[in-house]
């Protein structure tokens, strides 16, 4: 949203920028890979002010103003607000909306009106408070709804906290609290990451871990309810982002996360053999999944252009195994109004259990699942962003997305978003 | 899976190894000849005019150097009549470039270019924006990613203004 700048007019020749590759620049690399903030990893590197006012409120009060932090104390300085509204399309065979033999219907429009509240305690210390609402009218995503009623409406609140502590100009904590709450399912999860800027700010070296714990009703796909069930989930990260020079930033992670309890939608089902019959899903009792990804970012200050690309590799114990490559493309349309335009492939291999013909025969203590996320699939996705840059620090803007898988499932997402800074 | 990481540690242990360490940074400013915006050459010495001087190094597309400049313009407005002098140094863009954002921006200091990187590279600055704190001698007694409290304190303090 910072990323106004009227006027960016052409700048480094080539010559300058071979001899530039390797004298990196936090802000410039903010340029390019932080047009809209959308990268944490980068933000980090490019909120090279974060010595401000380090002690402002013991200064005098023209230190302040000229500083730009004439308010003092706890202050709210960003403030943004989202609608987001996703409906999606297509047939899988976890759903008992159709023939009992065959794919039913995941048809479902989400709205998701959220609001975001940024809070800076200190000049070390900020937070952001971010309250996601979902509204979710499902006509038959799933096997609940056709138990209950056609058209049903789901709604979910939850409240995500996310605290940046600065403990020097090169030490960096960030905490993260979650809860989220919707009517047959509950979940709380904790994080903490650490970030270390190196090599005079041309690279950061970050680590996190984040602990997710589930709680849910245990519902059948008859509509029966057995209680509650827990799932707890692990995760830790390793990351490191390099400056290659003033516009070129690269960066890597990798993620491992480790998943136990009951992991299955416990109200999907199965076809079994011969048409003529459903049994409940079933996973195995642990999933531990790694995700390793790359990314590089490439700001043409000539043609106020920003590239990206990255590809991803996953699999998890279960044999699913994923490649993600995604490219974008920002460009300034004008020197406020930024559009960004997205392509994104993915290709997964089915799980090992999964199955639309369960056999008669299959023991019921085994694992299976027909659920069309875990099926051998690929899919593609694009969209268009238009990013406004209003006076001072607001912005406005839309977005569109369309995503289409090939075993039957497409999605359209449209997002409006408003968001100022204090 | 193993090629992969294999290679992505190789691509981030090189380029790692290429940014890592810091060369040593002139503790004075290099005796050059500097061209101002408008297009005259001026030596660098000059451009300090005998005062304690301010040198922010820039860039037009640098968001973060747009979010300096509010900063300097108020601190040349509340020190330039003690004698600070607060100056920009494009750091690798043309005059052309540079004259036609000084036209919608209006900047109110002197602005001094370097387009080939040369001073940037003799003062051994790798990042912007960079506030350089001169004294009238043309010793560098400060460096920082932005005007900061800290940077304003020594400012002061080389003033005169505080004990």
């Amino acid at each position: 949203m910072t990323g106004s700048s009227g006027a960016r007019r052409e700048s480094f020749t080539l010559r300058a920028k071979a001899r530039r590759a390797q004298t990196a620049n936090p802000q410039g690399a903010a340029v390019a890979v932080g047009i809209e903030r959308s990268h944490p990893a980068a933000w980090v590197l490019a909120s090279g002010c974060f010595w401000l006012a380090v002690v402002a409120h013991a200064e005098p009060a023209s230190d302040a103003v000229i500083l730009g932090q004439s308010k003092q104390g706890v202050r709210v300085d960003e403030f943004r607000l989202r609608m987001t509204t996703y409906y999606q399309e297509g047939r899988g065979y976890q759903s008992q909306a159709g023939s009992i033999a065959g794919p039913g219907s995941e048809r479902a429009l989400i709205v998701q009106p959220m609001v975001l509240v940024g809070i800076r305690q200190s000049s070390r210390i900020h937070h952001e408070v971010v309250v996601p609402v979902d509204i979710v009218s499902a006509a038959s995503a799933n096997a609940l709804d056709v138990i209950s009623h056609a058209s049903a409406v789901n709604e979910a609140i939850g409240v995500e906290l996310t605290s940046r502590f600065d403990l020097t100009d090169d030490d960096r904590l960030t905490s993260n609290l979650t809860w989220h709450e919707e009517e047959p399912f509950g979940s709380g999860s904790f994080g903490l990451g650490y970030s270390r800027a190196m090599a005079d700010d041309n690279a950061t070296l970050g680590i996190s871990g984040q602990a997710t714990f589930d709680r849910f009703d245990y519902l059948q796909p008859n509509g029966d309810r057995y209680g509650r069930r827990n799932r707890t989930a692990l995760n830790g990260n390793l990351s490191f982002l390099q400056l290659l020079s003033p516009t070129t930033v690269f960066d890597a992670s990798y993620g491992l996360t480790f998943q136990q309890g009951t992991l299955e939608t416990s109200y999907n089902s199965v076809p079994m053999e011969g048409g003529a019959s459903r049994t409940k899903e079933l996973f195995p009792h642990s999933r531990t999944r790694h995700a390793v990804q790359a990314r590089i970012a490439q700001h043409l200050p000539q043609s106020h252009t920003t590239l990206r690309a990255a590809y991803r590799y996953y699999t998890d114990s279960f044999q699913l195994f994923a490649h993600t490559a995604e490219f974008e493309l920002h460009q300034y349309l004008f020197p406020r109004l930024l559009a960004r335009g997205t392509f994104r492939y993915y290709t997964q291999t089915g799980v090992d259990f999964f199955s639309t013909a369960l056999p008669l025969q299959h023991s019921p203590l085994q694992p299976r699942t027909a659920d069309s996320d875990l099926a051998e699939f690929h899919a593609q996705e694009y969209g268009l962003k238009l990013l406004w840059l209003t006076r001072g620090q607001s912005s406005l803007d839309i977005s569109w997305f369309h995503y289409s898988r090939s075993n039957g499932l497409d999605a359209n997402v449209i997002s409006f978003g408003y968001g100022t800074g204090f | 899976m193993r090629h992969f990481i294999a290679l992505t540690c190789c691509v981030v242990g090189c380029v790692s190894a290429s940014a890592g360490g810091s060369a040593s940074r002139p503790s004075t400013l290099p005796i050059v000849e500097l061209t101002r915006a408008d297009g005259h050459l001026e030596p660098l010495q000059v451009a300090l005019a005998g005062s304690m001087t301010v040198i922010d190094l820039w860039a037009t597309w640098c968001t973060a150097c747009e979010q300096e400049r509010p900063k300097l313009e108020r601190l040349s407005a509340a020190y330039g009549a003690r004698g600070l002098r607060v100056i920009g140094l494009n750091i690798g863009e043309s005059a052309d470039v540079v004259r036609a954002y000084l036209g919608e921006k209006r900047v109110s200091y002197p602005i001094y270019l370097d387009p080939d990187f040369r001073l940037a590279d003799a003062l051994g600055e790798k990042r912007l924006p960079t506030i350089l704190v001169v004294e009238p001698n043309g010793r560098i007694v400060h460096r920082a990613a932005s005007l900061d409290a800290e940077t304003l304190a020594l400012i002061k303090s080389k003033l005169s203004l505080d004990p």
